[in-house]
C-alpha cells in the first residue's frame, strides 16, 4: 500500500516538472506540423488520405521516431534530476527502502510513457477524425468500421509503448551510473534504435515484438493460433527483460553511494 | 551496547573512495537529548559521517546503529535540497505522501509558521534564498517526531541575521522540543552556542570528544593582571607558562591539575599585586586549534 503513496509522490512531482510538458509539447508540436502538411496534400489532390492513413502515419511518426528519444530521457530524468536537486536525500531520511524508491521510478517511466503515449494518440485520432474522411477499411478480407481501426492503431501504439518501456529502465540505469540524463537517455534511445532497425534481422529477439505491432495494423483477423502464438512469445520475451532490466537496475541502486551534487 | 539513553552510535565506521580514507575506526555515541555538534576543517570528513549515518553512502566498515524506527531521523546534509518547481507547502505535502499519510495541513501550517515560512509557502521553492531554503530543510524535519535530527552545517551560506535565526532554532528545538540533535560545523562561536557536547575530526578521525560543560571546568588557559608582569614568567613556572601579553595582563597555560586557586596562592606568595583573574573564555578555539593545527595558544 505504501508503494502506491510513493507513486503517487512520484507521479505529483514529475507530472509537473517543465520538461514532462516540454517533452509532450514536441510531440503534440510534430503532430501538428505533419497534419497540417498531409492535410495540405490532401486539399490539393496530391495524396487521397482517409483517417486511417493519418492514423497510421502519425503513429509510426511518433512512437517509432519521436518516443524512443523522448522516453528514454524522461525516464532518465526521473532519477538523475533527483541526484542534481539533492532531493534523493529525502527517501533516504524518511525510511523509504531504496528498492521501494527506485521500483517506484521503474512504475512512473511506465506510467509517463502511458501519458506520452495516451495523449498523442487522443489528439492524433481526434485530429484525424475531424480532418480527413472516416471510411471503412479492408485489411485482407475483413472490413472494419472507423471505430475498429482507430482502436487497432491505438493498440498498435501501446503495443510498440510496450516494447519500448525496458528501454526507459536501461536508460534510468545507464543515469544512475553515469549521473547524467543525457548518457542515460541517449544511451536508452541508441539501443532501442539499433534494435528497431535491425527487426527484420533472424537473430534479432525482439523480432516477435515488431511483428505483432505491423500486422495490429495490417492484419484482418487476429484471433489465428498464429498470431496469438507470436504475440504470447513476444509478450514473454518483453516481459522477461522488463522484469531482468528491472532486478538489475534495483541491484546496482542497492549497492550505489549516492553522492549528490 | 546502545543502552537506553543511546540515539545513535556508531561502531569502527570506515568509509574509503578509492584509496581515499574518509573517515576512519570511527566510534560515536549520540545521548538522547543532546546537541552533539562534528567540529573539524573542511575535508575532515563531516559530511562523509552525516551522509554515511542517513544511509546515502554505504560504509566500507562498520556498523551504525539507530535506536529508532526508520523515518524517525530527519534533517538534510549540505544546502537543504529543494523540488524547485514546488511549492514550499506542496514539499511538505509530499512528505507525508511519500510515507504513505495523509497531509496534516494544521501540522504543515505550525511548521510553517515555526520556521517563518508562511508567507512564501505558495512561491516555488526555486525562487527561495538559503536561508528560505534552510528553514524548508528544518521545517521538513519537524514535520515527524524525530528521534535525531541531522543538520550538516546549517547556518552555512546564510547571512548575520539569518545565522542568528537558525541557531535560535536549534537552540528552540533542543530546549523547547527536546529533539536530539548531530550538526556538523566548522565555525566554533556556533557550536559553543548551541552544542552540549563536541567532537573534533581531522581526517576522517575523531581526535577529541568533550562536554562543553566540562570543558569549560577544565580550561588551563587563564588571564591574570598583576603589577608587574615582566617578572611573572619565572616565578611561576612550577604552575603555568605565560603564552600571551597585552599590557599589564597576561595569559597563562595552567600545567595539568594545577587550578585557579593554586596559581593565585603562587602569585601571592610570591608578593605579586592581582587585580584580575579568570580563566580565558575560548577553550574551544585552544582545543581546535591544538588538534587541528598543532598550534598551542
Amino acid at each position: 500500500m505504501s508503494g502506491m503513496f510513493i507513486l503517487y509522490a512520484e507521479i505529483r512531482k514529475y507530472i509537473t516538472t517543465p520538461l514532462f510538458r516540454i517533452l509532450n509539447g514536441i510531440g503534440l508540436g510534430l503532430l501538428l506540423l505533419y497534419s497540417f502538411l498531409l492535410l495540405g496534400a490532401h486539399q490539393v489532390g496530391l495524396w487521397y488520405m482517409t483517417a486511417f492513413d493519418y492514423w497510421v502515419g502519425s503513429m509510426n511518426l511518433y512512437v517509432t521516431n519521436v518516443l524512443p528519444f523522448l522516453f528514454p530521457l524522461f525516464a532518465a530524468y526521473t532519477c538523475v534530476s533527483e541526484i542534481q536537486w539533492r532531493t534523493l536525500m529525502f527517501p533516504c531520511f524518511d525510511g523509504i527502502p531504496r528498492r521501494a524508491w527506485i521500483s517506484a521510478k521503474a512504475a512512473l517511466a511506465g506510467i509517463s510513457l502511458l501519458i506520452f503515449t495516451g495523449l498523442y494518440m487522443v489528439v492524433a485520432i481526434m485530429l484525424g477524425g475531424s480532418l480527413f474522411p472516416l471510411r471503412e477499411i479492408y485489411l485482407e478480407n475483413l472490413s472494419l468500421s472507423p471505430g475498429e481501426a482507430m482502436l487497432r492503431v491505438a493498440a498498435g501504439a501501446f503495443w510498440i509503448g510496450f516494447i519500448l518501456y525496458p528501454f526507459g529502465l536501461l536508460a534510468q540505469m545507464l543515469a544512475i551510473l553515469s549521473r547524467n540524463f543525457l548518457v542515460g537517455g541517449i544511451g536508452g534511445a541508441l539501443t532501442f534504435l539499433a534494435i528497431l532497425i535491425l527487426q527484420s534481422s533472424a537473430y534479432n529477439p525482439f523480432r516477435p515484438c515488431f511483428a505483432v505491432a505491423q500486422q495490429i495494423v495490417q492484419v484482418g483477423d487476429l484471433l489465428t493460433p498464429a498470431f496469438l502464438a507470436l504475440a504470447t512469445r513476444a509478450l514473454l520475451m518483453n516481459l522477461l527483460l522488463v522484469v531482468g532490466l528491472l532486478l538489475a537496475l534495483v541491484s546496482v541502486f542497492e549497492k550505489k553511494d549516492i553522492v549528490l551534487e | 551496547m546502545g543502552g537506553s539513553n543511546i540515539v545513535l552510535e556508531t561502531i569502527h565506521l570506515a568509509k574509503c573512495f578509492g584509496p581515499v580514507r574518509a573517515v576512519t575506526d570511527l566510534n560515536l555515541s549520540i545521548r538522547t537529548g543532546e546537541v552533539y555538534a562534528l567540529l573539524g576543517p573542511n575535508g575532515a570528513g563531516k559530511t562523509t559521517t552525516l551522509s554515511l549515518i542517513a544511509g546515502l553512502l554505504r560504509p566500507s566498515a562498520g556498523t551504525i546503529r539507530f535506536f529508532g524506527k526508520p523515518g524517525e531521523m530527519a534533517g538534510f546534509i549540505g544546502v537543504p535540497p529543494v523540488y524547485p518547481h514546488l511549492s514550499g507547502y506542496a514539499h511538505l505535502q509530499l512528505a507525508y505522501q511519500s510515507r504513505g499519510l495523509p497531509p496534516d495541513l494544521k501540522r504543515i501550517q505550525e511548521v510553517l509558521m515555526l520556521v517563518g515560512l508562511e508567507q512564501a509557502q505558495h512561491r516555488k521553492a526555486g525562487t527561495y534564498s538559503t536561508g528560505m531554503r534552510q528553514r524548508l530543510g528544518i521545517a521538513r524535519a519537524l514535520l515527524f517526531p524525530a528521534r535525531l535530527i541531522l543538520l550538516d552545517e546549517p547556518t552555512s551560506g546564510l547571512d548575520p541575521e539569518g545565522m542568528l535565526e537558525v541557531r535560535q532554532l536549534i537552540r528552540t528545538l533542543h530546549q523547547e522540543e527536546g529533539i536530539t540533535i548531530l550538526l556538523s560545523s566548522h565555525l566554533l562561536g556556533e557550536v559553543e552556542q548551541v552544542a552540549n557536547r563536541v567532537g573534533i575530526l581531522v581526517d576522517g578521525q575523531l581526535r577529541w570528544e568533550e562536554d562543553l560543560e566540562s570543558l569549560k571546568q577544565e580550561s588551563r588557559l587563564c588571564e591574570v593582571e598583576v603589577s608587574e608582569p615582566e617578572q611573572v614568567g619565572e616565578a611561576i613556572v612550577p604552575w603555568g607558562t605565560v603564552v600571551g601579553r597585552r599590557n599589564n595582563r597576561l595569559t597563562i597555560r595552567l600545567h595539568p591539575g594545577i587550578s585557579l586557586d593554586q596559581l593565585n596562592a603562587g602569585l601571592v606568595r610570591n608578593g605579586f599585586s592581582i587585580s584580575h583573574l579568570s580563566r580565558k573564555a575560548n577553550r574551544l578555539e585552544a582545543a581546535y586549534l591544538e588538534i587541528c593545527h598543532g598550534i598551542q595558544l
